[in-house]
């Protein structure tokens, strides 16, 4: 009996710990905990020790599979080379799925990820015993109503008075259980069909990023600027569900109240409408919702200079998402004029303080002006779990300060990072000296899928 | 032993994407743009017929309508019709007796998909002596020493150029239509790619499974009020060593190709609703493009407002909100409303937070893979000074659809725009 509980053990580690060979040093599922039905990403990278490193990822899916080959050799330079490749995956089937990564003739890494069964979706995936949640999409619903046949339970758990709040939508408050994952399952008690979402609820509360989504605001600055300029950034965040979310940041002031609130941090109300308040850095803000309820929240963003509110209502600024991310970024047409000023600003998703390589290419004579730039990071580290990182690794420098891309024209501004699996967004804001009117030159190439 | 492996990497590779399920298969199991293909389901209790429905890139079977007492499960085989190039997602909804709603995803190859890359993969029709060029990969290279190339089943007799990282072959005058291209090394071995290269008749409807559509939402040049100018600027940038073809030009200037490594930079236009332009799909993510609009006649003040180029996969399928729109007299405020494929009508819903209001608009088109988005606008009302309220898009068929509002200052003339999110309800 205890050989065989041992060679579990042994089984069980074998199966989720990765296991790395030459060169590979990292695989990043991201999500890290992927649903039926949903796309995700697999981030590699290592030190590649000789020869061409890693390129050309083809994936292959088979039955229980996710097989990435890559072009690769040790034959050449012995140059160590960092690499890393960035991959779209699925949506795929509920399963465990071995990631096997191959290069120059041999396997290079393998890890196990797990595609929960989805049959419907359990959102937030994290709380307390009591927490309000939303099952969508049951289609059992259609079949019997909750009054006459349906159950829910929770790790076997029974809940009370489930509510329907919508089609296909059922309203529960989680029943009391031990801290850890659960199962939820919707039962039609009349058939005995049975619906089970697997591990959809982590009873304890969220223990780190995976339990989350989150969106960038590349600007959240409040302050004077040049010409007496006074800016500011408006975002504006809404919930459309019916749940009271934690986010991180909390952020919630009611601005439809009579009387205006104080900004006191409090979880978001259902149907909420809040302005965001942390305007301290230019570095933008990480935004976290609980996962499942991403696709409830809205975002509004614009930089405005308050001096001269009357005549304008600002410039929007995109709110960035994982897919708005790429290894190369590309900004067209960007004027280099005397009279206005021009700040690129560049953003790492991952926090990496990376180096990354700016190309400026004028239009009029194709000319090119390449620099280095070393994005810096602020990492926070927590007492306890989830630790949410709550900046991007940022870097920004003023265009017009560079004297060999000055003068007159338009160019191009190419921001690249040395390895494939970079996530950047940069943008360039050209501000007009005297009326402080901005224009934004923001990446308008193809995004990640 | 090398040949061996490379020729199961690239039989692995030519039949890879496709459905991820376990209990599901796609036959063929990466099917082709626009070719029916089959989805065989396993053992299910179903005696009834299925139902099929494609919406955007979700597609359903629906079979829970199909009560049947479950006697004796059997093997379901599902026909497909021909679909777009693209990923769908795929839902089977059993009856009663097998609960599970089951999910898997199905890649649609875009014609000419290929294993390695090859370049440029539309050419005009009546031109010989184009150049193909085959990108050099490490799996490539150990194949491919001294290769020869069959186009449309004729072998050619010139070499190949090796140019950096690329095999070049010099292509002969070919007839419209797919064409498939095959390396034959010195052993004899083949790789075969189907549909590698599009040739493309100029006077044939576009076919989109070869072409994506990249949507420029305003592109004109018009007087405005107050004196304005207003003045669409935009650029396009072609990085790539190569000509790519475009199948219509939106602008006379842009003719019908940009050449390799360059840039067009483009002014006013004729198209205040927005204009389509085609582009190889193989080549379309190299592409970067840029749009303002400007008011030439206070030039000076700045260089107008971004509005964003949207690709097909930017477009969004479902419920569009714009949040936080200003309604104060200052300002002019419309709502543009871009849609793809089988749009048709649709409300707009104002929510002031007080109170909601429904303006009805009509973007009627009815056809599947329009080449032109359709499009709506919508002039908000003013309400009291410094009012702002949510718009919700809703179209009544779910097409790939797109909004933005701009709110212009009626005195200043400056514009910013709201961009639609996905996702949020009234």
């Amino acid at each position: 009996m205890k050989s065989m509980r041992y060679a579990v053990i042994v089984s069980f580690l074998l199966c989720s710990v990765p296991l790395f060979g030459v060169g590979l040093d990292r695989i990043v599922v991201d999500p890290a905990l992927p649903r039926e039905g949903e796309p995700f990403e697999i981030l590699l990278s290592g030190i590649w020790p000789s020869g061409p490193k890693p390129m050309d990822p083809h994936v292959t899916l088979q039955q229980g599979r996710i097989e990435i080959s890559l072009a690769a050799s040790y034959d050449g330079f012995a140059v160590v080379s960092p690499w890393g490749e960035r991959l779209h995956v699925g949506p795929l089937a509920a399963g465990s799925y071995e990631i096997i990564v191959r290069g120059a003739g041999e396997e290079l890494g393998r890890q196990t990820v797990v595609v929960e069964a989805r049959p419907f979706r359990v959102a937030p995936a994290a709380g307390l015993a009591g927490t309000e949640m939303l099952l969508q999409d049951v289609h059992m619903l259609r079949d019997c109503s909750l009054d006459e046949c349906l159950e829910v339970r929770f790790g076997g758990v029974p809940v009370e008075f489930p509510r329907e709040s919508g089609p296909g939508e059922i309203l529960v408050s989680a029943p009391n259980h031990d801290p850890g994952l659960v199962d939820v399952t919707v039962r039609n008690k009349i058939t005995g069909a049975v619906a089970t979402a697997t591990n959809a609820f982590r009873y304890g509360g969220p223990i780190s990023g995976a339990d989350f989504d989150r969106v960038l605001f590349p600007m959240t600055f409040r302050g004077a600027g040049a010409h007496g300029s006074d800016w500011t950034t408006r975002i504006f965040v809404r919930n459309d569900s019916p749940l009271l979310v934690d986010t991180e940041p909390q952020i919630w002031v009611d601005l439809h109240a009579p009387s205006p609130q104080p900004p006191i941090r409090q979880p978001f109300p259902p149907g909420g409408r809040a302005q965001f308040h942390e305007l301290t850095s230019e570095t933008g803000r990480f935004f976290y919702v609980p996962r499942g309820l991403e696709s409830f929240f809205s975002y509004s963003s614009h930089v405005l200079d308050l001096s001269r509110a009357s005549t304008n209502l600002g410039s929007e600024i995109p709110v960035v998402r994982a897919g708005d991310t790429a290894q190369q970024i590309r900004l067209v047409d960007v004027p280099l004029d005397p009279r206005f000023r021009g700040k690129l600003r560049i953003y790492d998703w991952d926090t990496n303080p990376r180096e990354v390589a700016v190309t400026v290419i004028r239009a009029a004579d194709d000319e090119r002006f390449s620099f280095g730039m070393r994005l810096s990071a602020v990492v926070v580290s927590c007492p306890r779990a989830p630790c949410l990182q709550p900046w991007p690794a940022f870097a920004s420098i003023d265009l017009s300060s560079i004297p060999e891309i000055a003068g007159d024209g338009r160019a191009d501004v190419i921001i690249t990072a040395n390895t494939n699996d970079a996530r950047l967004w940069a943008f360039v804001s050209v501000t007009n000296n005297e009326t402080q009117q901005v224009t934004l030159y923001t990446p308008q190439q193809a995004r990640a899928r | 032993m090398n040949r061996v492996l490379f020729a199961l990497l690239v039989l692995a590779l030519l039949f890879s994407v496709s459905a991820g399920a376990h209990d599901f298969i796609v036959a063929p199991g990466s099917p082709l743009a626009g070719q029916p293909f089959q989805l065989h389901i396993g053992s299910v209790c179903t005696s009834g017929t299925p139902f099929f429905t494609q919406n955007g890139f979700r597609l359903r079977v629906d079979l829970a309508g199909t009560e049947a007492p479950c006697t004796q499960p059997r093997p379901l085989v599902i026909d497909v019709p021909g679909l777009p190039a693209g990923g769908y997602e795929l839902e089977v909804d059993l009856p009663k007796d097998n609960p599970r709603l089951r999910r898997a995803y199905v890649r649609v190859r875009g014609r000419g998909e290929l294993p390695f890359p090859i370049h440029p993969s539309v050419i005009p029709s009546n031109a010989g002596g184009q150049r193909m060029r085959i990108r050099d990969t490490l799996p490539l290279a150990e194949f491919c020493r001294g290769c020869r190339v069959r186009i449309a089943g004729v072998e050619l007799d010139t070499p190949y150029d090796q140019v950096e990282d690329a095999y070049v072959f010099t292509l002969p005058e070919l007839p419209p239509g797919f064409v498939d291209v095959t390396l034959i090394n010195n052993s004899g071995s083949e790789i075969h790619f189907d549909d590698a290269l599009y040739i493309l008749d100029r006077g044939a409807p576009p076919d989109l499974t070869v072409f994506e559509r990249v949507l420029f939402p305003v592109l004109f040049s018009a007087p405005g009020a107050n004196g304005s100018l207003w003045r669409s600027e935009s650029v396009i940038v072609q990085p790539r060593e190569f000509t790519v073809e475009f199948y219509e030009a939106i602008d006379p200037a842009l003719g019908t190709a940009i050449g390799a490594e360059s840039r067009r930079a483009l002014a006013g236009g004729n198209h205040r609703n927005g204009a389509v332009l085609l582009v190889p799909r193989r080549e379309a993510d190299a592409l970067a493009f840029g749009l303002r609009v400007r008011d030439v006649s206070r030039v000076g003040e700045g260089y107008g407002t971004e509005v964003p180029v949207l690709r097909e996969r930017d477009m969004i399928t479902g419920p569009l909100t714009l949040l936080d729109v200003p309604l104060d007299p200052q300002y002019r405020v419309k709502v543009r409303i871009y849609a793809y494929d089988d749009a048709s009508a649709g409300t707009l819903i104002v929510d002031d937070g007080t109170k909601a209001s429904e303006i009805a608009f009509t973007a009627a088109r009815d056809c599947v893979a329009c080449a032109d988005a359709a499009y709506a606008e919508v002039d908000l009302p003013t309400a009291a000074a410094g009012a702002r309220a949510n718009v919700y898009v809703r179209l009544q068929n779910a097409a790939p659809s797109w909004a933005f509002a701009t709110v212009t200052n009626n005195v200043t003339q400056q514009v910013t725009i709201v961009s639609a999110d996905a996702g949020g309800r009234p």
